[in-house]
This record gives C-alpha cells, sequence and structure tokens, in this order.
C-alpha cells in the first residue's frame, strides 16, 4: 500500500488508519510521504505490531531521520542505509 | 511550532522590521536619538523575550549588539556609515538565528561562523571606536557541542522515564520537540519506545497517545534542568528522572511500571551489577522486545485525562465576528434612535428585546476572546527562576488568582511588560540571601504575581519583599540625568514614579538582566495605550507593589453617554459611582474653587466644558458624574445625561493625539460621533492642577 499523502500526521492518521485496514498489505510505501510526525509514526508501530511481517520502504530521508529521533527506527524494522 | 514560539516569531519579526526601518532612516537621513534609540529597543526586546525560551545563543548575540548600541546611545561611538552596514548585518543575522531556533534546528556551522565575526566586529568597535582595527582572524568557527561539554563519566548519565496522558498529541505539542531539547542539551545514549500498552491498528484510536519512553540520557545538566524541559506540559505527562547509578530509584520505577525492569534487563540497560552504557546500532535492533511483553503496561499508574474539550479556531475569525459584532451594535443603535422618534410600542418592545439579546451575544462573542492569565503567568516562573539563578538570589515565586480572564489581545500586550517587571523586581528588589539576613528577613525572597477582577476592571500586582525603592537614589539619579531640576522637591509618590520616565535606571551595573533604562517608560506606555494604569507603592527596605489596571476588552464597552457643550461624551459604566444634579445650593458653596462637599466630604470636580474649551450655554441643568478609579473618586461636571450606550470603540486620529483625556471615540446611532473619556487621565491632570 502506498501512502499518497505528502504529510503524514495527527491530521491524516485517522484517515491513513482506515486506508491501511482496507489495504491489509504487509508493505507501506513511503516515498510520497514528506513530512511525519510522532502520532503517525505511533500508527506505524500500532500497524508493525498487528502485522509481524510488515515492511516500511522508500521513506526518504528526511522522514527516516524524523523516526531516528523518535526512537522508533529499530521497533519499525528500518535499517540504515 | 507551538502557539507561544509562533507569538515569539511575530513579535520578533516586528521588531526586526522596525530596525530596518530605522536604519533604512539612519541610512537617509543620519542617526538620531529615535532611530538608535529604536535600534536599541529591538535587541533588547529579542533578548528578552529569546531568554524567555532558553535561546541562549540569540541572548548572546543581541546582548553583544545591545551594548554596541548602548555605547552609540551614550554618544561615546559615532554611528558611522560602517555600524550602519554592521547593524543591517547584525539584523540579518538575527532574523536567521531566530528562525533557526524557533525551528528546532539549532545554529549550523555557516550561521556560527557568521556570528562569531559579527561578535568580533562589534568587540572590535568596542574597544576601538571604529571598525579600521578589526582583528585579521575574523571568521574562525567556534562550535558550541553541547554533548563535548557533558563528561563521559557515568555520573553524567540520567536515567528518564517519560509516559503521556491519553490526550497529549490532541494538545499541540509534538513529542519529537521534546527529544529535540534533549539532543540540545546533551546526547541521548539511547530511548527505548515502550509500545506494549499499544493497541493494534484494528484497536487503535490513532489520536490517543499510548507511546512511552525510556531514555538514557548524557549530559552535565541537572534534574532541574530536564524537568525544566516539561516546564509547559508539566501537567500531561508522568516522569522519573533520576541518576543511572541510582539504584533506589529504578526500584520506584519498577514498581510503577511492572515488567519494564524485564524489559531493560533484555536489551541491556539495566543489570543489578551496573555495566558501563556503550550506545550502539547493535542496542537499536535488539529493542522489538517490547512487542514480546504484551501485559507491560498493563498496570501502568499514568495518569489518564479526560480529553480537552476545545476548539482550536483562527483568532482572525473571531476578530472578524467581534467586528460585524461591533457593526450589528451600531447598526441597532440607529434603529433604537428611530424607533424612540415613533410611537409603537410593540415595536419598541420588540427593539427592546433584541436588545438584550444583542447584548447577549455581545458579551457570549467577547468571551471568546477571555482566557486565563494562569497560561501566560506559569511561563513567567522560569524568568523569575532564571534570573534568581544568575543573580545568586534565593526567590520564591508565588501566582495567585491565574485563573482570572482577560482578553488575549490584552494578555498579549502586557506580556513583555510583565517580563520588564518581574526581571526588575528579581534584580532590583529581592536583596541577596546576605543582605536579605543582615536585614532580619529571610534569606528566601518573595515575588507574588496576583491577579483580580476589581470594578469592572482587571488588576494585576507584582509584589515583592525586597529592598523597596530608594527614593533618596531615585531622585538623585533623576537630577543626574536631567529628568528633574536640582533643588525640586517632590513627594514620595512623585519619587516612585520616576522610575517610569524614560531613560531612568539606578543600576550601577549593567547586566543582561535590567538595568538600562528602558523598559519602564515603555512598560507604561504599552499598558496606558491598553486604556490602563500603572502604579508603584513602595516601603524602604521592605517592599515594593507595582499595580496594573486594565479594562476587560477592547473593543466593545458598556458606557454612559453625557453631553458638554456641543459634544457627546461615553463615560465607561464601570467606573461610575453615581450621578448627581449640581443644584444652586451645591454650585454656591462651591464658591469657584473646583470641589463640593458631598456627604460631608470633599469632592474634587473636573468641569469637562473648560476641560476640553467648550462652548458655554448660561442657565443649563448641570450634573456631577461621579466616577471612582484606583480608590479616588471625582466629578466630572457635564451638562446633560443621556443614560448607558453600548460603545464601539474605534481610534481617534493623530488630529487628537495631543488631547489628553480621551482614549477613542464611537458612533451614536444618530450618526453622531461621541468620545469616550479617559477617565485615568482626566484624574491624574485633576491632581496636577490641584
Amino acid at each position: 500500500m502506498k501512502i499518497e499523502d505528502e504529510s503524514f500526521t495527527i491530521y491524516e492518521v485517522e484517515k491513513i488508519r482506515e486506508e491501511m485496514l482496507q489495504a491489509n498489505d504487509n508493505v507501506i510505501d513511503m516515498s510520497g510521504v514528506k513530512k511525519i510526525d510522532m502520532c503517525a509514526i505511533q500508527l506505524l508501530c500500532s500497524l508493525k505490531k498487528s502485522k509481524n511481517g510488515l515492511s516500511i520502504i522508500n521513506a526518504n530521508g528526511d522522514v527516516l531521520s524524523t523516526i531516528e529521533v523518535s526512537g522508533c527506527f529499530a521497533i519499525l524494522g528500518l535499517r540504515h542505509g | 511550532m507551538d502557539e507561544d514560539l509562533a507569538l515569539f516569531y511575530e513579535d520578533s519579526s516586528d521588531q526586526l522590521q522596525n530596525m530596518e526601518n530605522a536604519l533604512l532612516d539612519i541610512i537617509k537621513v543620519g542617526a538620531n536619538a529615535n532611530s538608535v534609540g529604536e535600534l536599541f529597543r529591538a535587541m533588547h526586546t529579542i533578548k528578552g523575550i529569546a531568554g524567555m525560551f532558553g535561546f541562549d545563543d540569540i541572548v548572546r548575540f543581541t546582548h553583544k549588539a545591545e551594548n554596541l548600541l548602548d555605547n552609540i546611545r551614550q554618544e561615546k561611538i559615532v554611528f558611522s556609515s560602517e555600524l550602519q552596514e554592521l547593524f543591517l548585518l547584525v539584523k540579518d543575522h538575527t532574523s536567521k538565528i531566530i528562525e533557526l531556533c524557533v525551528n528546532e534546528d539549532g545554529l549550523d556551522a555557516q550561521s556560527l561562523k557568521e556570528q562569531t565575526t559579527l561578535i568580533e566586529k562589534i568587540d572590535s568597535v568596542l574597544a576601538n571606536g571604529d571598525l579600521a582595527q578589526t582583528s585579521a582572524t575574523l571568521g574562525q568557527n567556534v562550535t558550541l557541542d553541547f554533548s563535548e561539554l557533558s563528561s563521559n563519566q557515568d555520573n553524567d548519565v540520567w536515567h528518564v522515564s517519560i509516559r503521556f496522558a491519553e490526550d497529549f498529541f490532541t494538545s499541540g505539542m509534538d513529542i519529537l520537540s521534546i527529544f529535540n531539547y534533549f539532543n540540545k542539551m546533551g546526547k541521548i545514549l539511547f530511548n527505548a519506545p515502550i509500545i506494549s500498552g499499544m493497541p493494534k491498528i484494528q484497536e487503535i484510536n490513532p489520536l490517543k497517545t499510548y507511546i512511552g519512553f525510556e531514555l538514557e540520557f548524557q549530559s552535565n545538566a541537572t534534574k532541574e534542568d530536564i524537568e525544566e524541559i516539561f516546564e509547559f506540559v508539566e501537567d500531561d505527562v508522568t516522569l522519573f528522572i533520576f541518576k543511572r547509578s541510582d539504584k533506589e530509584a529504578y526500584h520506584e520505577l519498577f514498581s510503577a511500571y511492572e515488567g519494564l525492569q524485564n524489559i531493560l534487563q533484555d536489551l541491556g540497560q539495566y543489570e543489578e551489577e551496573k555495566k558501563t552504557i556503550v550506545p550502539s546500532e547493535d542496542v537499536k535492533t535488539e529493542m522489538e522486545v517490547p512487542f514480546q511483553n504484551e501485559n507491560l503496561e498493563s498496570d501502568l499508574k499514568v495518569e489518564k485525562k479526560e480529553l480537552a474539550k476545545s476548539l482550536r479556531v483562527d483568532s482572525n475569525k473571531i476578530d472578524l465576528l467581534i467586528n460585524q459584532m461591533s457593526e450589528v451594535v451600531i447598526a441597532n443603535a440607529k434603529i433604537e434612535a428611530l424607533v424612540s422618534k415613533s410611537e409603537d410600542s410593540p415595536l419598541a418592545e420588540s427593539v427592546e428585546e433584541l436588545k438584550l439579546l444583542l447584548e447577549n451575544v455581545r458579551d457570549n462573542i467577547m468571551s471568546i476572546r477571555m482566557v486565563p492569565l494562569k497560561d501566560s503567568f506559569i511561563k513567567l516562573r522560569r524568568i523569575v527562576n532564571d534570573t534568581a539563578k544568575k543573580l545568586g538570589k534565593k526567590i520564591n515565586f508565588v501566582i495567585e488568582g491565574g485563573e482570572t480572564e482577560l482578553d488575549k489581545t490584552v494578555i498579549e500586550k502586557i506580556s513583555d511588560p510583565l517580563v520588564h517587571m518581574l526581571r526588575n523586581s528579581a534584580d532590583h528588589g529581592v536583596e541577596t540571601p546576605e543582605v536579605r539576613k543582615s536585614r532580619g528577613k529571610n534569606e528566601e525572597g518573595v515575588i507574588t504575581l496576583r491577579a483580580f477582577a476589581d470594578a469592572g476592571m482587571i488588576v494585576i500586582e507584582i509584589e515583592d519583599d525586597g529592598g523597596g525603592i530608594n527614593k533618596k537614589v531615585v531622585l538623585q539619579k533623576a537630577i543626574e540625568k536631567g529628568i528633574v531640576p536640582a533643588g525640586c522637591v517632590l513627594t514620595d509618590k512623585e519619587i516612585n514614579h520616576l522610575i517610569f520616565e524614560a531613560g531612568f535606571s539606578t543600576a550601577s551595573e549593567i547586566s543582561d538582566i535590567s538595568g538600562r533604562g528602558v523598559g519602564m517608560d515603555v512598560v507604561k506606555s504599552n499598558i496606558e495605550s491598553l486604556r490602563g494604569s500603572i502604579e508603584v507603592h513602595s516601603v524602604e527596605l521592605e517592599s515594593s507593589k507595582i499595580t496594573i489596571r486594565l479594562p476587560l476588552t477592547l473593543a466593545i464597552i458598556d458606557g454612559f453617554l453625557v453631553q458638554s457643550g456641543d459634544t457627546k461624551y461615553i463615560i465607561p459604566l464601570e467606573l461610575i459611582r453615581e450621578c448627581i444634579e449640581l443644584t444652586p445650593a451645591m454650585r454656591k458653596s462651591m464658591n469657584d474653587n473646583s470641589y463640593v462637599t458631598l456627604r460631608g466630604e470633599a469632592l474634587p470636580i473636573l468641569d469637562i466644558r473648560k476641560h476640553f474649551s467648550e462652548k458655554s450655554y448660561p442657565n443649563l441643568r448641570e450634573n456631577v458624574v461621579i466616577v471612582e478609579f484606583a480608590n479616588e473618586l471625582i466629578g466630572l461636571k457635564v451638562d446633560e445625561l443621556y443614560g448607558e450606550i453600548q460603545a464601539v470603540i474605534k481610534p481617534l486620529g493623530d488630529i487628537f493625539s495631543n488631547v489628553k483625556g480621551l482614549s477613542g471615540g464611537s458612533i451614536l446611532g444618530s450618526g453622531e460621533i461621541a468620545l469616550i473619556f479617559d477617565i485615568v487621565n482626566l484624574i491624574n491632570s485633576k491632581i496636577e492642577r490641584s
């Protein structure tokens, strides 16, 4: 599933959660996301908790560094490089 | 960006715009006291507010620029064309570092380089009086890396446990900014998000906060420093902050959060026999462990709060609503005026009903803008604490009446004055512990910030139990600075009020806290521009109290319409005590004095006709409206009394700028203009004349 919104924050989490539930996909493509906040990172953690094989792919540098600051980098199965 | 930072950003942008305008004036017509004063004020104000947010880079830089401007102001240094260019660079750099600081980016290498260069230039001018001698070593990069300041000893490693209230996300504060603060103060060695209490995607309410964190943080900061990071959200977080070496504190933490000990042990972050922490990537890859501990937070003793039932609305929308309501009030006044001329009583009744409804609507709309003073008061606590710390003083800051509500615009406008006054109280008022001890006082001084409603106005008091105002010193300084002529005899009250004069400062040493003689005059003019008043009361060696009175709101007032000569005037209704007719007997007893005896007491009378040079019509009935303000009573002698009116306050043009005693104008239902009295000013002018 590709997250289509450029901004993935508290304002979009409810809508994106619905989309995640409908898509029921094991891959989350974050290539379109330019901005993320803690509320959205929490939603990703919740999704990861529900799906052990979940992969988050194509997140851009800013999004990755925000996730790193949040301490959730490893929890979300992300790797450096 | 949170609301307070956004406000700081806006204020600073305005100040910098003023600075740029003044610089452009200087380039065009040369420097004068006003334009240099404008530059000085911009730097001083930005420094003050930046200090409130702990933006030390901005404080350091603006303090330097302020120093140079102070020298220019005292004519020790000439404002050369090189300095014009330098200050344009200073303005640009200040703007840049403000942006970096409010976006929590911190200063990058380029900005630090620029800052160092500019500070060196300023220092060179201060040392040599011009830029010619500027050191050839300009541009050296000084990197301020807090993490380097931190010691590597385990003793400097803190464990910080954070849990959030359920509605934390919706409160508008981003958890990421908290981590940014940590990274500024030191180094996060380890950050374990605790998510075991978090529901799966099918059950989660994505707006609620479930995540928590266990941090290992290396810094030479104190526990209080770390707690300050959470200052604005202290009610919405549950914290455990302790040194990593503190075994007992760990036990306390584990007894609060069942299962946490296992998690930290699995992550290698806790052992009965403690080992040195090595931050590494490996640690992060192990952090999926919390997933397997489903019941971890089931017994968390985190305080859950109800979701705040509030709605964020763009303040422009409220301003628009208030403006439109003002127009409705004026339109309704026209209808009332027309109906009063007709004899249609059912229509008159309907209009009366409509008027009452409109009054309710108006009050409700105005109440949207009313916010408790608590929030802005709490931020001031930090200023007092920081000031006390810098000066080595012990100060207990007490807030009373924080629930008192005031118009948001008024609160925004008094925030800077309050900062100035509290800094003054902490700096000049409260004595050092040694002095206090020698005076038989408690070593810890008390500054009280108090708010309460009084006669339709809001009173804010700043009281300290410090040394009070030394009248001798104040008078001597005022004479030295040419504010009052030598040999002048003044009352205690007049001497106290000298502190509000422009350029007055008694501090013998200039600090970055106060003592530059900018502030109290600005404070006074800010308060007066809000139709308020400021007073100071002081008992030498014992205490000082500054009392500010402010109107509840700025847009619409309940007024009382009167006429004097050919002009209609409005008196704010809440200040009126009573109205009396000036009987011939009273007039006779006045005997050409401006006092009448009312119920055995002398009441000063201000003749509005004379005061505003109105036309005089003989044999007209005369009335006296008695108003009370700050425990002073005064009678305003007018011709006609018309009654209550809702007045929409409109500003008066420049043509009225020299007319004292008027605070605005209003359009009446008949289309006529009425002028609104500035009662404080009228009382003061009456006192001056007496």
